[in-house]
């Protein structure tokens, strides 16, 4: 997709091709020179240590290092542990690259558009999509990208989450193995709402006749049955108050809520809380990355896509008419 | 035998069963119904001030403003939750006001001081805000009704709910002229 297509996408992104041009083709430019350095580097290193540590093991082999004692198994360790370390700090490079580029990108991107980047979320929004049934429990987390500015007076926060539960299983020894899942990868993201309202309702995946009866224990509220069958296929929701919910939930607000799940491809939920609705596309992929290690960064294809991705912000807003000031 | 008893059983828990189901629907439309209320008061609470306002522009409008006190005071009056035909009675005198309000603030569109004083503004955009919630517990209602009339409708509900007394309920529909798309070019001319 050309930057005058990408500019055709969202009004906002008018004179995109001009800030691509001007601002960021140059540094993306620049930046790939360095990655090219760094990966010739990392070449180099393999090239020179990898086939010195076949010698080395291979020459305590045939001494007979490994037939007894330990001084053998020693050297053949440390051999292991300096290639890794060489290794290691090669490829630091060519990553320290990547993770330079990817974040001034984003922060570069965002300013285009009015918004704010920060690559370290705090963690404390986590818990409240936690505590709402948003997203599972966890044992160990990872949040990145978060997005913050407004759109069409909407104000709203987004970022990446990576959720991780700790899982325990015995070998055929007896020998217990800690090993974590992953329970949920995707976005996390609060709107500012239109409409005022003081209790929660909860918008879940609908998850069939059994999967509803079992999961609907132990989630607050009551559960609320709507009008809209494409609605009630997709969602099952759940709320403190039946009217409030019907009052957020009304009949052309599911049908925006439907058309936006299929939009977004993902496992879309929602929460209507504390005024702000909370929203969370699950779905494993991973969103605003510059590639992986040994790609270019200077791939314009690779800049279109992380604008098509912030890009869901103003569908979003627009699917949803967040933005209306009729509170319809 | 046996085989009668167990049959016997059966037949008691299941009617048991239903039996209970028609109660807590019952009770559960009521709920439902006194919500309702709860948000049409707010209506019947805005409207005396929209008139009040209305008045000093509307010389010509004494008609409706008549209308719109008399269908307010019949709507507020008390009326028999557990009586169907009551229910029904008071849900159209609520459905005359709805279409009443919706005549007025038509009306007063053809009145351009009324139209941008900021006290009618602010009424108009509070009512609105009320015909949202009154819309959203109306959806309520209409959901337990149906819930309700199902199980009282369909056999053997029909004898379980004759046995306990519960009727079925009216549903609280809109006036066909609320629900009506309006005529823009009404209001640009």
């Amino acid at each position: 997709m050309s930057f005058e297509q990408v500019e055709h996408t969202h009004p906002r992104l008018k004179g995109f091709e001009a800030f691509y041009a001007r601002e960021l083709e140059p540094f993306l430019v620049e930046q790939e020179a360095l990655r090219v350095a760094a990966q010739s580097k990392l070449k180099l290193y393999s090239l020179i240590s990898l086939p010195s540590a076949a010698f080395g093991l291979g020459l305590v082999y045939l001494l007979g290092g490994f037939d007894g004692g330990w001084i053998g198994w020693v050297v053949a360790a440390v051999i292991v542990i300096v290639t890794l370390g060489v290794l290691a700090y090669a490829t630091a490079g060519v990553a320290e690259v990547k993770k330079h580029v990817k974040e001034e990108l984003m922060t570069r991107v965002c300013g285009f558009l009015g918004f704010t980047f920060n690559a370290e979320p705090l963690s404390a929004q986590l818990e409240w999509f936690r505590s709402i049934g948003l997203v599972p429990s966890y044992d160990r987390k990872s949040l990145e990208d978060e997005i913050d500015g407004s759109h069409d007076d909407v104000h709203f926060t987004l970022c990446e989450a990576h959720l991780e539960e700790r899982r325990t299983r015995r070998d055929s020894d007896g020998r217990t193995e800690t090993y974590y899942v992953t329970v949920f990868r995707g976005l996390l993201a609060r709107f500012t709402f239109p409409k005022p309202f003081n209790t929660r309702t909860v918008l879940h995946r609908d998850g069939g006749m059994i999967g509803n009866f079992f999961g609907g224990i132990g989630k607050g509220g009551q559960r609320v049955r709507l009008e809209d069958p494409r609605f009630e296929k997709m969602f099952e929701v759940f709320s403190d108050d039946q009217i409030e919910a019907r009052y957020l939930l009304t009949p052309t607000f599911m049908e925006r809520v439907v058309e936006l799940a299929d939009i977004v491809g993902g496992r879309l939920q929602l929460a209507f809380d504390s005024n702000q609705l909370l929203l969370t596309v699950g779905g494993g992929k991973d969103r605003f990355e510059s590639g992986s290690m040994f790609s270019r960064v200077d791939d314009p294809e690779m800049v279109a896509k992380i604008v098509r991705e912030i890009g869901i912000v103003f569908q979003i807003v627009e699917s949803l008419r967040l933005n209306l000031k009729t509170r319809i | 035998m046996e085989i009668l008893l167990g049959l016997a059983a059966v037949v008691l828990v299941g009617g048991y069963a239903w039996y209970v189901t028609v109660v807590s629907r019952r009770n559960r439309a009521l709920e439902a119904l006194s919500s309702i209320d709860v948000q049409l008061r707010k209506r019947h609470d805005l409207i005396p001030n929209v008139l009040k306002i209305a008045q000093r522009f509307m010389e010509h409008e004494k008609e409706l403003l008549t209308e719109v006190t008399e269908l307010r005071a019949n709507a507020m009056s008390d009326y028999d939750k557990s009586d169907p035909a009551a229910v029904k009675a008071h849900l159209d005198t609520e459905r005359a006001l709805q279409s009443g309000m919706v005549r007025l603030f038509a009306t007063a569109e053809a009145y351009p001081e009324l139209r941008s004083a900021e006290t009618m503004v602010t009424a108009q955009q509070t009512y609105s805000e009320v015909e949202g919630h009154i819309s959203a517990a109306r959806r309520f209602y209409n959901a337990s009704v149906t819930d309700l009339n199902n199980s009282v409708q369909i056999f053997p509900g029909s004898l379980i709910a004759g046995f306990a007394g519960v009727q079925p309920m009216p549903f609280y529909e809109i006036e066909e002229a609320a629900r009506a798309p309006v005529d823009a070019s009404d209001f640009l001319k």
